[in-house]
């Protein structure tokens, strides 16, 4: 009987018995053969590859995903001079910050270890699967040759690209070159050099580069950008070789970064024949006049404009929001998407979401030398302490006007980031000017700006941030240096707004997607060329950093920068000649707060730092903003006051108008406060955060790692 | 009867339900004894043979005086037996340990041996049968049913630890319905899986879908020996449940309820609104940082005259109950004739949860309720052939809260909260402090309260499972005598609905009015839950069949197994092959041998295959072998034996094996399995790591919802090398009774080679891009020892009273475990106890001239910490390496315990005197340790940061501070600046978590008189009784069984329980 009843309740199975019963039941899993006897499962393999590239916004602390997508590691842009970290959780502050980062990793999460992980970032995982696909596709039936060729071009992309993450962090990489085998674990795959690894990840590239059916820009963008294409190749060529020349892999003087390196390690970390230099250089330029040629031959990619005849700051702030944050922007020329939108309190992980007031995580504090790069809405430099006298007698008191107000001079610091008219009409100042380089509010929250912009007129509107002390949203955070606004400033790049979900964030629920390469940065990388290379030319290098300007309605170099003067192609070469000129002069300072205030939050800085070694950058005390308001009293005269206004006197008090008199100060940051500040920036200590540290495990196994200088 | 008002209203169906099972198959036994009478018109005989406490003897030899030896049989399971003889003829009625017994054949005759030694006596349960307890070699223990319910419990396994000799429990949660204790058979073997077998009636299911009330015996199953013939299960021993049956005779009923109250152990004390205040202050002054707290919020929780917006809320009070109710309610019964047997029993178990729900319309305070029902049916259908039907089941409920990390992330929360964060409700509103009143600001707010759960919804389970076995048990005298033939199959069956109600709740923020009255300002709205349901479903099958052969010549007696068994698990996995059934295969062999009982030999083999493996590596073979000597019946022994009335020595070597992976990955051995059509977007995907290879092309919508085109990859390699983990194992014990038996002793000595472990070799680059297949590189050593002594002896008639101590000892060591290179050996989990937790090693708290001191003791200079500027209260380190700074290669695992102890002991102590019973049992255990980690180690942990957290009493009592410089101070100074020196996991950390605990206490008193009898009933006893009354434990973070940790378990319960028990 019961018997009988196995058998009914099993009768969907073969009942079988001994061993045949134990074979593996037909199931959904496939194999490699699967894939690739499959035209549409070969297509989804090259997809999956697709899907293991770097993000650069973490968003979600997962095992399953690249190491740099969680927030408890973070973003490599806190440790440069731009953004502090105000979460002490994640391992910008426990590992870097603290100065304990080591070469061992004892974490199964990786969180004490490096921010990229060498081992646990996908990297090898995409470059194993790229080859995969490159030994295989050739066997699928039913993909004709054209779409073969274009997708393997977009798999040495995918590749490159990955090497690259890796390689701008580590230096040297060993290169794994075909589909290894399960008997290749023992083999040994030791380093290559800087040299050997640039030429392999650039050969990737030419090859794609090189194919007829790699395309300039996808046959559909509406449903294909995102995918790798020609002008994304010539982008990271460029890009790899300009960090090939710089000063980190290319001393001109022969020099590691890291004094007394051993002879063993110095070709893994940088070019050794330092005769090469300006070949190097030379070479980064032409893959960049190659872009732009391409570029002029094939068109399609530009700067988004701001739109109407006459944009006003509102317009060119839009414009360049447009610019990095739509998929739909022609000057992306690769992006990377994950999931990455805030589904309206649907509990979805996302960049967006790690950063409120009840999570407050993400917590990359603009610093005030970040604010002060940000140039005036018309070019002119921003300068503090003229903007502070303008405020502040001699003897540290406040200035009054004629009427008895405090100072609103338009170049003051009542005024460096907004200023309108008082009106009876309304609680909230009208006649709003965004007084700074329209970047400034897209990079930074800044203390009065309303939360938020319309998407089709640039108009602003909502409450507006109150980041003095006792404010609405910075509340005690600025004077305890805690919670999202602990410098007084937070950041806006991808965030564009009020971030506790309750519904008035400009992002909810648009895609939020990694800029991976965009052609804003090619021109500035351009400029950087036509100044590097051989026989430097200044007058275009200036356009093209001009280029950038113009679109957010700023001057140009010569006229608001250089004041006009005299800073000709003769002048510079003459003090090249001299010697004068090594690492740096005024127009490339120029380029890299350019490219600081234009590609915020994009790990650009982080490079620049690491490009040009500019360990003074992490050695600098930064500062913060304290802001207190300044309200009157009784009898009318102006004290502080550390209180609300949209909470509290707004709605209290109908008379009550928006406060725009501070009293400020700039203030040493001491939340979080980072052990290297205050080291000699030359010294062993902090050059060897230059590069990574290898996993001690990884080098332990004897395959042939070789530990970068200061970490063994 | 009352117990309809005992167990409530939702009892009404259940006991419905209860009654028509007891009377349906007692009105079925009559038209039934009718057709035996027709048998008995034949020349056969019926009889069975008990003994005088009523049990029935099996394997009692049953012979025709005078005529040829072997005409005769043997008692069967029930002591039945049938011979073809005329009534009259003389038969001899024998069975080791009872007096020889010559009676005249009678149909339906009861025979009552008398006991020649109570040692002797009874069987024991072994794998697939049972065995006479004396000739038993391998190495067992058992515990016997009313060992398991002295008090209530919802899992039998909580009264295991300390009752069995070789057997750990550690009980890791209190939550009501998933309390069992974690069971390990001798330690850890592997660090792999290393939970035992566990079978009920032969067939492996959770022990805790078993009310305790239905359960015969415990026997777990310790050696090779033992556990051989389940091959590739049995490598981390066996537990043997065997629930009851009928025995012949008139029904008996026996009822039992208890009411219990619970309370947890032990909650750890949280900090004061005022003291968390002032010791953030203090922690961010010893940083150098700016006050967090004002001076005037600090007056305000000094002088609590502004209680709803500064509020001090003790979170655990405010949350969970000071005690709980918990019933139990089981009534069975029992009897049979020759012909049929029966045990039916049905039982209610019901547990409150210890989180109040205030005015929440639903119930999500982690109550319980359980309903069990059995049949367990013996049927004689001819002379030859006996069939047994069991079905049993179980409905349980669970109400939980809706928080997606279960209890531990709601007990987490609780710990991680604010005291100011929230001063409850308040005119029935949940009210919230705000960070931003108009006149004293609070610098953070309700970063955590612990009414996270409050009308968020629900989170209801409930599970249907339903077991049947069917077995047939056919003699097969007339092939060759003493053969039988036994078929089994089962079936179960479960299913899970798991319903989800998710739902939003109105806050209150209070805002001061000018004339010093509060209002408030909503935010949210309570909302009617939103409603999912999610079904989940389980059913598998084992199906055995076996030949048994039972033969005495003369002397000797040989027994023999052959067995063939196959099951098949429907919906095992939800992640490797989830639509492909989980099957295996095994061959079972065993011989035995004995002669005169005195020399015992016995012969296990198990040819199991797996699933797991390729064709070929497929099937492993597991054999055993152990012998046993009963010295004490050697004629030279017969002077020793006025005090060593029994010794018995044995002795098992075998071989046992396991196929499963930690990770539970299957059928390694196929080509490498490729995922496709993935159409998640890398993403939050903590669900299903599978399936976020997807990717978002295009332009897309603004605001539209992203489709991915769909991806494809490599999802892991396969290793057609791959095979068995086997264990060889070694046992070594004797069975020795002093005193005509009143004391009884037992001793194992055991060794354990556990090799060929499936593991991941970590030694291989991580560059290759893939991970590596399991293979079988794995190797760990073990052994151990176990003593138990039983005292058991009668003062006068009314008077008995007994001790029982068992002690067991476990060690293990990994021998080989592939992990990744390291600089020390002592970072290795090779050469360390499983678990051995990696740590450095704690000198002292710095103070000035720390430096001179540490290098006067260690010889070498003070190293650089972890940190690079020490402040005196911060940890020292010891440079391990003696590389002159303190780093991740300082890390050891020689210090400390694991979470498993080593050494586990059990005493029991009791008596019974005229009606009253006296019960106690203590259980301890020691070698063993907890790592605090979390809020238990860290001021203002929560998880996502080390601000705005929780904070301990015990950090305020406890911390090195200026004022109090102690080097006893639990805690170094508090410090965020430092805080990956001070909090670095070390052994100040690692706490000693040995305890010794009242785990059971129970009097009762039978109150049953002439007058209770004159109505049938055999027993009316009343039980006081409690469970984990009193621990002894230097331990202070909770319950030592319980976890300190990022995920706290539910309290540990301790209970106060009264029951009644009626027989009839």
């Amino acid at each position: 009987m019961m018997l009988i009843s196995i058998g009914l309740s099993a009768c969907t199975d073969k009942v079988a018995f001994g061993d045949a019963s134990l074979d593996k039941a037909a199931g959904s899993e496939a194999t490699k053969d699967t894939v690739f006897s499959n035209a549409e499962y070969t297509r989804q393999f090259l997809v999956g590859i697709y899907a293991e590239q770097y993000y650069g916004l973490p968003y979600v602390n997962s095992s399953i995903l690249p190491h740099s997508t969680n927030p408890y590691a973070g973003k490599s842009d806190a440790l440069t001079d731009c953004w502090h970290m105000g979460w002490n959780g994640a391992a910008i502050y426990g590992q870097y910050y603290t100065g304990n980062l080591t070469a061992n990793v004892t974490r199964s999460d990786k969180l004490d270890g490096p921010l990229f992980s060498f081992d646990g970032e996908h990297v090898w995982q995409a470059v194993r699967a790229a080859h995969i696909f490159l030994e295989n596709v050739d066997k699928t039936p039913g993909i004709d040759a054209t779409e073969k060729a274009r997708m393997k071009a977009e798999a040495r992309c995918l590749m490159a690209a990955r090497m690259w993450d890796c390689f701008q962090r580590y230096g040297g990489l060993p290169i794994i070159d075909h589909d290894l085998g399960v008997t290749e674990t023992t083999a040994e795959f030791p380093r290559n050099t800087v040299e050997e690894t640039v030429n392999y990840m650039v050969n990737q590239l030419d090859s794609a580069i090189n194919e007829p059916n790699f395309p300039w820009v996808t046959a559909d963008p509406t449903t294909m950008s995102g995918r790798w294409t020609r002008a994304g190749a010539r982008a990271l060529k460029a890009k790899i070789l300009q960090m090939a020349a710089s000063p980190i892999f290319n001393p001109k003087d022969g020099q590691p970064y890291y004094q007394g390196a051993s002879e063993s390690v110095l070709p893994l970390i940088m070019y050794t024949d330092a005769s090469k230099y300006q070949e190097r250089w030379d070479r980064f330029y032409q893959a960049c006049v190659d872009f732009f040629n391409d570029l002029n031959a094939n068109g399609y990619y530009q700067l988004t404009q701001a739109e109407g005849s006459n944009p006003g700051v509102p317009q060119y702030r839009l414009a360049y929001r447009k610019g990095y944050f739509l998929r739909s922007s022609k000057e992306i020329l690769h992006s990377v998407r994950h999931h990455g939108y805030d589904g309206y309190s649907a509990g979805r992980y996302c960049w967006h979401s790690w950063y409120s007031s009840s999570v407050p995580r993400n917590l990359y504090w603009p610093t005030q030398e970040y604010v002060e790069m940000f140039p005036w809405s018309n070019g002119d430099p921003f300068d503090w302490e003229t903007a502070y006298n303008y405020v502040y007698n001699e003897d540290g008191t406040l200035k009054y006007t004629s009427a008895g107000t405090p100072n609103a001079s338009a170049r003051g610091l009542n005024s460096m980031f907004l200023r309108g008219t008082e009106t009876a009409l309304s609680q909230q100042l009208i006649n709003v000017q965004l007084t700074r380089d329209p970047r400034l509010y897209e990079e930074v929250i800044v203390n009065g700006l309303q939360k938020n912009l319309d998407w089709t007129t640039g108009a602003m509107s909502g409450n507006i941030w109150e980041l003095w002390a006792g404010g609405t949203d910075a509340l005690t955070g600025i004077t305890t240096q805690t919670g999202m606004f602990g410098t007084g400033y937070g950041y806006n790049k991808y965030y564009l707004g009020d971030g506790n979900q309750t519904g008035s964030g400009d992002n909810l629920r648009y895609q939020t997607q990694w800029v991976y390469l965009s052609l804003n940065e090619m021109y500035l990388m351009y400029a950087e060329a036509l100044l590097k290379k051989s026989s430097p030319n200044i007058q275009q290098a200036c356009e093209q950093v001009d280029i950038v300007r113009a679109r957010v309605g700023l001057g140009t170099l010569r006229q608001r920068v250089f004041g006009n003067k005299a800073y000709s192609d003769a002048a510079y070469t003459q003090k090249i000649n001299e010697g004068k000129i090594y690492e740096s002069d005024a127009l490339l300072e120029e380029i890299l707060r350019e490219r600081a205030c234009e590609l915020g939050l994009q790990d650009i800085r982080w490079f620049d730092m690491i490009r040009y070694r500019r360990t003074d950058w992490m050695t600098k005390q930064l500062h913060g903003l304290e802001m207190h308001r300044l309200k009157q009293n009784a009898q009318g005269q102006w004290v502080e006051s550390d209180t609300q206004w949209t909470g509290a006197d707004k709605i209290n008090d109908a008379t009550s108008r928006q406060p725009h008199y501070f009293t400020y100060k700039k203030v040493e940051i001491f939340g979080n406060k980072r052990d290297q500040w205050g080291k000699d920036p030359q010294s062993n200590d902090i050059r060897k955060w230059l590069l990574s540290p290898f996993p001690q495990i990884e080098i332990n196994k004897g395959y042939g790692l070789i530990q970068n200088p200061g970490w063994e | 009867m009352n117990n309809l008002q005992l167990t409530k209203g939702k009892a009404l169906p259940s006991a419905v339900f209860l009654f028509a099972m007891l009377f349906a198959p007692a009105a079925g036994t009559l038209p039934l004894r009718a057709s035996i009478q027709n048998v008995q018109q034949s020349e056969s005989i019926t009889g069975t043979v008990i003994d005088n406490t009523g049990e029935a003897v099996i394997g009692a030899s049953v012979l025709v005086v005078g005529a040829q030896a072997t005409t005769g049989t043997v008692t069967d399971f029930d002591g039945n037996f049938t011979l073809k003889v005329k009534p009259g003829t003389q038969l001899k009625i024998s069975f080791v340990g009872y007096k020889d017994k010559i009676v005249k054949a009678a149909n339906g005759m009861r025979v009552t041996l008398e006991e020649e030694s109570t040692m002797l006596q009874g069987v024991e349960i072994v794998a697939y049968g049972v065995q006479k307890k004396v000739t038993v070699t391998g190495a067992i223990s058992s515990v016997k049913s009313e060992d398991l319910t002295r008090t209530s419990v919802g899992s039998a396994a909580n009264v295991l630890g300390g009752q069995l000799s070789g057997v750990t429990t550690v009980q890791y949660s209190g939550e009501p319905g998933s309390d069992a204790a974690d069971i390990f058979v001798r330690g850890k073997g592997t660090w792999g899986d290393y939970s035992p077998l566990i079978q009920v009636d032969g067939v492996e299911r959770s022990m805790n879908d078993v009310d305790p009330n239905e359960i015969e015996s415990i026997t777990v199953l310790k050696d090779a020996s033992a556990t051989a013939v389940f091959g590739v299960r049995g490598a981390n021993g066996v537990v043997l449940i065997t629930t009851k049956r009928g025995a012949e005779g008139k029904a008996k009923i026996s009822f039992s309820t208890s009411f219990t109250a619970l309370t947890p152990t032990k909650m750890v004390d949280m900090s004061s609104s005022l003291d968390y205040a002032l010791f953030y202050n203090k922690m961010r002054a010893n940083d150098g940082l700016t006050p967090m707290f004002s001076d005037a919020v600090i007056q305000k929780f000094q002088d609590g005259s502004d209680p709803i917006r500064f509020p001090n809320t003790n979170w655990v009070d405010y949350t969970m109950k000071d005690v709980t109710l918990q019933t139990q309610h089981n009534m069975n019964i029992s009897g049979g004739t020759d012909k049929v047997r029966y045990f039916i029993s049905a039982g209610m178990y019901t547990q409150d949860g210890l989180f109040k729900e205030f005015d929440m319309p639903y119930n999500c305070g982690y109550q319980y309720n359980r309903f069990n029902y059995r049949a367990n049916l013996d049927l004689k259908a001819t002379n030859t052939t006996t069939i047994s039907f069991n079905v049993a089941g179980n409905v349980n409920n669970s109400d939980k809260t809706p928080n997606s990390q279960n209890v531990q992330g709601f007990i987490k929360d609780i710990y991680s909260s604010v005291p100011f964060s929230s001063p409850g409700f308040i005119d029935n509103k949940l009210v919230l402090t705000a960070s931003d009143y108009e006149d004293v600001q609070l610098p953070f707010k309700d970063m955590g309260h612990g009414l996270g759960y409050y009308r968020k919804g629900f989170n209801q389970i409930s599970n249907n499972k339903l077991q049947m076995d069917l077995m047939l048990d056919q003699k097969l005298d007339f092939l060759t005598k003493g053969l039988s033939l036994k078929l089994k199959g089962s079936y179960n069956s479960a299913y899970t609905v798991t319903k989800t109600g998710t739902a939003g709740v109105a806050t209150y923020v209070p805002i001061l009015q000018s004339d010093g009255s509060i209002k408030y300002r909503k935010s949210g709205e309570n909302t009617d839950p939103s409603y999912s349901a999610s079904q989940g479903k389980a059913r598998d099958w084992y199906f055995e069949g076996s030949f048994n052969y039972n033969r005495s010549f003369g002397e000797h007696t040989i027994t023999a197994l052959a067995l063939y068994n196959q099951s098949k698990q429907y919906y095992y996995s939800s992640t490797s092959y989830p639509d492909v059934p989980r099957g295996y295969v095994g061959f079972v062999g065993r011989v035995t041998y004995d002669w005169k009982n005195r020399y015992m030999a016995e012969f296990n083999i198990g040819y199991n295959g797996s699933e797991n493996f390729a064709p070929g590596k497929r099937f492993g073979t597991f054999p055993a072998g152990s012998v046993g000597w009963v010295i004490s019946d050697e004629p030279f022994f017969k002077p020793l034996k006025k005090v060593i009335s029994f010794l018995k020595l044995r002795a098992s070597w075998g071989l046992v094996g396991n196929d499963k992976t930690t990770t539970g990955t299957r059928f390694m051995y196929l080509a490498d399995p490729y995922y496709i059509s993935s159409d998640g977007l890398a993403s939050n995907a903590y669900s299903n790591a599978d399936n976020h290879y997807g990717y978002a092309f295009g332009n897309g919508g603004v605001q539209a919802d992203v489709t991915a085109t769909k991806g494809a990859y490599e999802k892991s390699k396969n290793n057609p090398e791959v095979g068995w983990e086997k264990a060889f194992k070694q046992d070594y014990g004797f069975d020795m009774n002093f005193l005509d038996d009143r004391l009884r002793t037992t001793f194992d000595y055991y060794m354990e080679h556990r090799t060929d472990i499936l593991l991941l070799d970590a030694t291989v680059p991580t560059i290759i891009g893939f991970t590596v297949p399991y293979s079988n590189l794995g190797e760990v050593k073990s052994h151990g020892w176990e003593l138990s002594l039983n005292w058991n002896d009668k003062i006068g008639n009314d008077f008995r009273y007994w001790a029982k101590l068992n002690l067991s000892y476990n060690f293990n060591e990994v021998i080989e475990m592939k992990e990744a290179p390291q600089k020390n050996e002592y970072m290795y989990q090779k050469g360390h106890r499983i678990g051995a937790r990696s740590q450095y090693k704690f000198w002292k708290y710095y103070y000035d001239g720390a430096e001179a001191d540490y290098e006067k003791e260690f010889g070498k200079p003070f190293p650089t910490q972890l940190v690079s500027t020490l402040k005196p209260g911060d940890c020292v380190f010891v440079d391990l390496d003696g590389d002159g700074k303190i780093d991740q290669s300082d890390m050891s695992r020689d210090y400390g315990y694991t979470d498993d102890p080593q050494y586990m002991a059990g005493l029991t102590l009791g008596f019974t005197w005229k009606r009253l019973t006296f019960n106690a049992q203590l259980t301890g255990a020691w070698n063993v340790s907890r790592s605090i980690s979390a809020v238990f180690r860290q001021p203002f942990f929560r998880a996502a940061d080390t601000l705005y957290g929780g904070l301990l009493q015990y950090h305020i009592d406890d911390t090195w501070t200026t004022d109090n410089p102690s080097q006893d101070a639990e805690y170094p100074r508090a410090t965020w600046e430092n805080a990956a020196n001070n909090y670095a996991g070390s052994d100040l950390y690692e706490k000693d978590a040995k305890y010794l605990r009242l785990k059971t206490l129970s009097i009762s008193y039978d109150f049953n008189n002439a007058a209770f009898k004159s109505i049938g009933m055999t027993k009316f006893e009343l039980t006081l009784s409690g469970y984990n009354l009193l621990t002894l434990t230097p331990y202070k973070w909770g319950d030592p069984e319980a976890v300190a940790s990022s995920s706290p378990s539910y309290p540990l319960q301790r209970t106060y329980t009264i029951g009644l028990n009626v027989g009839f």
